[in-house]
């Protein structure tokens, strides 16, 4: 039930986001990263990475990525998808269970270059979006100290800049 | 432009420029000032995020340190955190006290007094509680208050026997001649938009614009001008347009930093300085120091929120003038900044965890501290900036090219700086959970046109005028014949004022 929820919340995110110009396989990948990001930044909510602002801020960073970058990590995450595949018969990457997840993304790390060097993008990509999400400030208790009312009172110098 | 004479040019408008462009318009003279950088509106720019950090185009040496500063209306300083050290008694004289470095020309009686000019110029807040500082007069701000991070940080000094003292700011405690009193947003690293960070695009520079100065924003002194006879005649300068002029003075001071002085004196070749200028000596360039730069953070029980406030907080020189046995020359300031923030920054730059590891450590980043290391270097010839042999700027010059390496001195101090902050922060109540490491950059880039009364060993005398160029001072962090263990915005400026305090004072005369 909760995964369909999960696909669910893609789907609508997806949706919104690559309308007109997404795939399958757009839509196959994005589930990866989110999965993959539940296992970089796992939350005490299980659904954070299936809709929260964190996801939504993850999805943007994502599609904001040069296409060429985005192909790149594109590898990544087909590589948890492959290995997947191998180790779990025949399992997608989004169906283990965090366990099996964690387990999987260990083993690439020690054993692929490739993916290592993929993830060492992947993994600031997601740590970034939770952590600039408003989730990521209540989780931290951090609090933006850059909202002012408005400018001080501050004729005399002010003046000089005007 | 061309033809226009003044009665001084001054190359560069951060810390020393500002400074000195200020004394001399003030006292009358036609100046002209001449800044590479953009001219930042604080309360537009800043607030607005505009603000860029423009690179200085430098060439770094594999597995060299990394020091950077800022091209800007106000220099470095404008994205300052605000500390404001002085610097210590023995710190004048390491060769003689400590059997390492070099004794500076001047005293720190000689420049008390600029330091106090500065001080009251700036409005630094402070206490005169440190007691390994030279007896001194009241700051004129109170210090700031004391967070919850430092309250922890020093008690736990406190238990070791040490003695912590609020660290010197300049920013504001209090309302200062017409500027409002620091509203503790934490934005000093991005340039201040309240105008309490007395950097000088909120004191000098408008002082100095007021004194009738000409201040010119996005212009690159391209040579120093000498005559047959080696005297300085003026500088050729690019325009933000390209367009290049040239402005006549007898008198240059140049206070373009550690990091681009030295070019600029090579590239500067006249009949009389076929080598460049400052060459006799052959130390343009030599003996570049950083500082041992780091950062200790801390976990204590309850939250102390030290990602906001001030980038100074409570310090601790104990081990200022060294460890008996530590395996390294004088020593260091360790002091309380701010946490590295927003948190997604700390999350990706400083830590490589992921997992329950990576979530258990950020829940709680509000509960953690963190501490900054400034540790004395010492001066190697080694370490330099020297033109880069084949890499050129747009105006076809030779990019400056650093290296710079740090020796077994420089590792043994900064982790006697560590385990001093860890041995502070367990006795303040912080868990075992800890972060460190030893910066491979450093905002506080300092010699190469080093000071002395030898024209033999040193670039400028003790007044900044260099040896061998008639008309041509000095007066930046270029020319420190060692680092000391403290941040050095205060000294640079107070070393200006002292030189801009002679100049105005022989004209008279």
């Amino acid at each position: 039930m909760r995964r369909r929820v999960f696909i669910s919340a893609c789907g609508v995110a997806l949706i919104g986001s690559l309308q007109g110009k997404s795939s399958k396989a757009d839509m196959d990948e994005l589930q990866i990263l989110l999965a993959l990001a539940e296992v970089v930044v796992p939350d005490k909510d299980p659904a954070t990475w299936q809709s929260s602002t964190a996801a939504d801020e993850l999805v943007s960073r994502w599609r904001s990525l040069e296409d060429s970058r985005r192909n790149e990590l594109k590898t990544a995450l087909q590589m948890l998808e492959s290995e997947a595949g191998n180790s779990f018969d025949g399992k997608k990457f989004i169906s283990l269970n965090k366990k099996q997840r964690i387990a999987l993304v260990s083993r690439l790390l020690d054993r692929s270059e490739d993916f290592a060097s993929n993830f060492s993008t992947l993994r600031p990509l997601i740590v970034r979006s939770f952590y600039s999400s408003k989730l990521g400030f209540e989780r931290t208790g951090y609090r933006s100290t850059t909202q002012f009312i408005g400018y001080p009172e501050h004729v005399e110098l002010a003046e000089i800049w005007e | 432009m061309a033809g226009m004479k003044y009665d001084a040019i001054v190359v560069g408008s951060g810390a020393a420029g500002s400074v000195v462009v200020e004394a001399l318009s003030g006292a009358g003279w036609k100046v002209l000032a001449l800044e590479e950088g953009s001219w930042y509106n604080p309360f537009r720019d800043f607030a607005e995020g505009r603000a860029q950090r423009i690179p200085l185009g430098i060439v770094y040496e594999k597995d060299s340190l990394r020091p950077n500063m800022v091209k800007a209306v106000g220099g470095s300083m404008v994205f300052y955190a605000g500390v404001f050290f002085r610097m210590h008694e023995n710190d004048f004289r390491t060769r003689t006290r400590s059997g390492c470095g070099s004794d500076w020309p001047v005293t720190y009686q000689e420049l008390a007094p600029f330091y106090k000019k500065v001080e009251v110029f700036s409005g630094a807040s402070g206490s005169n509680t440190n007691i390994f500082e030279v007896s001194r007069e009241a700051y004129p701000n109170p210090p700031h208050p004391v967070s919850k991070g430092s309250q922890y940080f020093a008690r736990g000094a406190r238990a070791l026997g040490y003695h912590p003292a609020p660290t010197p700011m300049s920013i504001l405690s209090r309302p200062y001649r017409g500027r409002p009193a620091c509203t503790y947003c934490a934005m000093c690293g991005q340039g201040c938009m309240v105008g309490d960070k007395s950097s000088p695009e909120m004191t000098y520079i408008p002082a100095a614009i007021k004194h009738g100065a000409d201040i010119r924003a996005n212009h690159k002194v391209l040579t120093i001008e000498t005559n047959n006879t080696g005297r300085v005649t003026g500088v050729v300068f690019k325009d933000q347009d390209g367009t290049r002029h040239k402005a006549h003075s007898d008198l240059v001071i140049l206070c373009g930093s550690a990091l681009l002085n030295p070019a600029l004196l090579m590239r500067s070749r006249g009949p009389a300085h076929p080598e460049g200028l400052g060459a006799r000596s052959g130390l343009v360039g030599k003996y570049l120091m950083c500082h041992v730069n780091g950062r200790y953070m801390a976990r204590f029980p309850e939250v102390v929120n030290g990602f906001m406030g001030i980038s100074g907080g409570i310090d601790v020189q104990d081990f200022y003038e060294g460890a008996p046995e530590a395996g390294f020359h004088r020593g260091y300031t360790l002091y309380v900044s701010l946490l590295p923030r927003p948190p997604a920054l700390f999350a990706d730059w400083y830590l490589e965890n992921w997992g329950e590891e990576l979530v258990e450590i950020m829940n709680s980043y509000n509960r953690m501290i963190r501490l900054a290391v400034v540790g004395e270097d010492q001066a190697y010839i080694t370490n330099m900036v020297t033109p880069d042999p084949e890499l050129r700027d747009e105006d076809g010059f030779p990019r400056p090219r650093v290296v710079y390496r740090r020796t077994e001195n420089e590792l043994n101090l900064f982790g006697h700086a560590i385990d001093t902050a860890r041995r502070i922060c367990r006795a303040g109540g912080a868990d075992d959970w800890e972060f460190f490491h030893i910066s491979d950059s450093s905002a506080h880039p300092l010699g190469t046109c080093r000071m002395g009364d030898d024209p033999d060993k040193s670039v400028v005398d003790r007044w900044g005028a260099c040896h061998d160029v008639s008309g041509l001072y000095i007066c930046d962090g270029s020319i420190y014949p060692t680092s000391a263990a403290v941040n050095p915005a205060l000294t640079i400026m107070a070393l200006a004022s002292r030189t801009a305090h002679r100049l105005i004072q022989r004209r008279s005369s």
